[in-house]
């Protein structure tokens, strides 16, 4: 029995950094840093974008990271480091930012 | 007669097996030793004091400092989580290293996985002027 052809199963970085530039907007777009309201916020976020790209229909394994930070002039930095398969498995990260807070999105998806 | 070496086609059998078996499973604390150990070396020099001054820090946050330490200590972490030798688990290692200035950051994340033998691993070093919070996301794959 042959497999699927690997079109179908490599993370297409393209889709999903659509996908999650979208889900930013739809959320933070009228946002003025409130500290009460960044858990409502990350939460939000998150679920907006994996229930999008669980509609994708993929044989993926995603991890949704989301980091909002209020904007005091310090300096951020974020790095990371996988161990997987090359030719199946990718991430996206998306920067976002408005007067008072940046908000860092990144979508790792693992081919099953 | 064609003689050109052709590396001969891998067949894998099936080994029948839907999760990790129980000495394959990650151990949680293991990982967490390493992220600790890890996050402290790389942070230590932050923590150096001036002792001509109480209580002032010596070291001050670089931009540019701070990147290569944050992709260090990536590094490293992810060497360290390897040499536990799990073998079966895809590894995903994330550190936001930053200024501490009184700011607020919540990091959140969410996974679509498989709950019984997908784990993930988080460590934070605050200390100084200097946060660190490091996640290992760890997957079974076959």
């Amino acid at each position: 029995m042959s497999m699927q052809s690997s079109e179908e199963a490599a993370f297409v970085q393209d889709e999903v950094s659509s996908i999650v530039k979208e889900s930013i907007d739809q959320v933070m777009q009228i946002a003025t840093y409130n500290h009460a309201k960044v858990p409502q916020w990350t939460s939000d976020v998150i679920e907006t974008c994996m229930k999008k790209l669980t509609l994708l229909n993929k044989p993926f394994k995603y991890i949704v990271t989301c980091a909002i930070m209020q904007r005091t002039g310090a300096g951020l930095h974020m790095a990371s480091s996988c161990y997987w398969d090359n030719t199946s498995d990718g991430s996206v990260t998306q920067k976002w930012e408005n007067k008072t807070c940046y908000c860092i999105v990144t979508v790792f998806g693992l081919a099953i | 007669m064609d003689f050109t070496a052709q590396e001969p086609v891998k067949v894998y059998e099936n080994t029948y097996q839907m999760g990790p078996r129980d000495d394959q499973k990650v151990s949680i604390p293991r990982v967490e030793e390493v992220i600790k150990r890890v996050l402290n070396e790389k942070m230590e020099m932050t923590l150096e004091k001036d002792p001509t001054k109480r209580d002032k820090h010596l070291w001050i946050y670089d931009h540019e400092e701070v990147g290569e330490m944050s992709r260090e200590a990536c590094e490293a972490i992810q060497q360290g989580v390897k040499e536990l030798g799990y073998t079966k688990y895809k590894l995903i290692v994330q550190v936001q290293m930053g200024e501490n200035n009184g700011q607020a950051l919540r990091t959140a994340s969410r996974c679509l996985w498989a709950p019984e033998s997908d784990v993930s691993v988080s460590g934070s070093f605050v200390k100084g002027r200097m946060f660190a919070v490091a996640t290992v996301f760890c997957l079974y794959h076959e």
